[in-house]
């Protein structure tokens, strides 16, 4: 068993997603950093469907009472156990009452951890991420346990490791479509909006990133139509915000742009005040 | 040549189909329609679709290639006859709008210069098309309050409003079916349970709905919260034939 000792800034257990009630308004959910999160489970052999924990900026402290195998990937993290220095990206070991810590991350915001089999949270509607009223609980908070499966020791040490791009983290280009109201905005808007520098807003969370830089554009609001993750709304005061993983289902503002799914996790990896900018596929 | 609907992609896996720019039930009805068709031709493809007041989204399983599946929806000329129609229902709602449940009924009434009585007899006369669910989880846009009963968003919105509340903002009305701030008026409440992940449908309301609403007491509110609460309660639907 696992036990969460301090539940640090934002840490949920989440898969890749609720698919199949977006029509009834339930949203996705699912891991922010696909990319980051199939690599653990993939150093863990583990279907890329498992769920893992998802950790924001500063990381829980978790109590292991059994032994494990686990894999950390995504944000540079510092973890330690039993204030011993692992590595990221690697499958690691850890001993029975191993503390497990995070520290912050040098580079990135969101890491995922992975453990043989996965979380085996709650499944509603098919899927164990977390979200408020679907889920019993929204966030993994100190006091939760976590099972783990039985752990048996295969040919000595745990050596597989991944080599991480680090362009996912450090490059600021945004790929995105045109989204379906593109069309309908003045054609000097069209230009200028995909190289125009943004910086991300404080107020970012799961359901939403807010950018600052298109405040001299507007768009008027549409009637209410389908939105998903990675899709770019331009409000008529000119605020821009990009839809994430927890986002609504529909929505009235204009939809400008559409973010590719890898961009959608390199945008979930960038923290407040770092720069982006968009280009057209 | 009709211009509409329009197809075009919406990102990495999916497609965006778009009627004419307006709220009405002919193009709800024609969004449905081309739901229902698109699920049985090419169930295979796809993993789900949203439907909303004038377009259809549809979400393609990952490796999908858009650009060939836009052909074969532009491809469509007619809905098939031969596709099982969508059965739709008038769904009869028991709402109390008695204080305690309708906080701000008596301030909307003043504003429209009716009795709160009047505003309860305009708004369960109407009927109510439920365009598609979105917002919250099980929360249905319907379509048809009447232009009396229309009332701005309160200015600040309440951080907290009980599952059930029955609500008035702008030119909609609505029911918010799980707790959640909101902004909208709410002028009663209803003692059904609108989304549950353990039933089938997890919505209680579909897109093509029509919704009734019927004035209760809150005896008789209480009586309906514990037949639900037991399972007990059998919601009033019948069938709509147009």
């Amino acid at each position: 068993m696992i036990k969460v000792l301090s539940g640090g800034l934002l840490t949920s257990i989440q898969d890749l997603g609720r698919f199949g009630y977006r029509s009834s308004g339930v949203p996705l959910s699912g891991v922010m950093d696909a990319v980051s999160a199939r690599l653990a489970n993939k150093l863990m052999e583990n279907t890329p469907s498992e769920a893992l924990m998802e950790i924001t900026n500063s990381g829980p402290v978790l109590h292991f009472l059994e032994g494990a195998e686990i894999a950390i990937t995504g944000a540079a993290f510092k973890p330690t156990i039993n204030d011993i220095g692992v590595s990221m990206n690697s499958r690691i070991r850890v001993p029975k009452d191993g503390i497990l810590k995070f520290g912050l991350p040098d580079y990135g915001l969101r890491a995922y951890l992975a453990m043989k089999g996965g979380f085996s949270t709650e499944e509603i509607l098919g899927s164990r991420s977390q979200y408020q009223s679907i889920t019993k609980k929204k966030r993994v908070e100190k006091g939760d346990s976590f099972l783990l499966e039985p752990f048996e020791l295969i040919n000595g040490l745990a050596t597989a490791s991944v080599k991480v791009d680090l362009k996912h983290f450090s490059s600021e280009m945004i790929e995105v479509y045109p989204g379906p109201e593109f069309d309908f905005l003045p054609k000097s808007f069209q230009k200028e909006i995909v190289k125009k520098p943004l910086q991300i807003l404080a107020e970012s969370n799961r359901m939403a990133y807010l950018l600052k830089g298109f405040e001299e554009f507007s768009a008027n609001e549409i009637i209410t139509g389908p939105v998903q993750p990675g899709t770019v709304q331009l409000t008529p005061s000119g605020q821009c915000i990009v839809l994430m993983r927890d986002a609504q289902t529909t929505g009235g503002y204009a939809r400008i742009l559409q973010l590719s799914e890898s961009a959608i996790s390199q945008l979930s990896q960038k923290r407040t005040f770092e720069k982006v900018y968009f280009k057209l596929i | 040549m009709n211009k509409f609907p329009t197809y075009q992609r919406f990102g990495d896996s999916a497609v965006l189909i778009r009627w004419e720019n307006e709220i009405s039930s002919t193009i709800n009805s024609e969004v449905i329609e081309m739901e229902a068709y698109v699920k049985d031709c090419f169930s295979e493809e796809i993993i789900e679709t949203v439907p909303t007041y004038n377009s259809l989204a549809i979400y393609l399983k990952y490796a999908n290639n858009v650009t060939s599946f836009l052909e074969k929806v532009r491809s469509i000329k007619e809905i098939d006859s031969n596709v099982k129609p969508v059965t739709r229902y008038i769904v009869y709602i028991p709402v109390c709008y008695e204080q305690g449940f309708a906080m701000d009924l008596e301030a909307l009434a003043t504003r429209h210069e009716l009795t709160p009585s009047e505003v309860v007899t305009l708004h369960t006369e109407a009927s109510y098309r439920v365009y598609f669910n979105g917002f919250l989880p099980g929360f249905p846009y319907l379509g048809g309050l009447p232009i009396k009963l229309h009332t701005a968003r309160k200015k600040t919105p309440r951080l907290h409003i009980e599952a059930g509340s029955v609500a008035i903002g702008g030119g909609q009305t609505g029911i918010y079916t799980i707790p959640s701030p909101g902004g909208w008026n709410i002028i009663g409440r209803c003692p059904l349970r609108f989304f549950s992940s353990e039933i089938t449908p997890v919505s209680m309301l579909q897109a093509g709905d029509e919704v009734k609403f019927i004035p209760i007491t809150s005896e008789a509110f209480k009586k309906i919260e514990n037949e639900v609460a037991s399972n007990t309660y059998i919601i009033r639907k019948e069938l709509r034939y147009d």
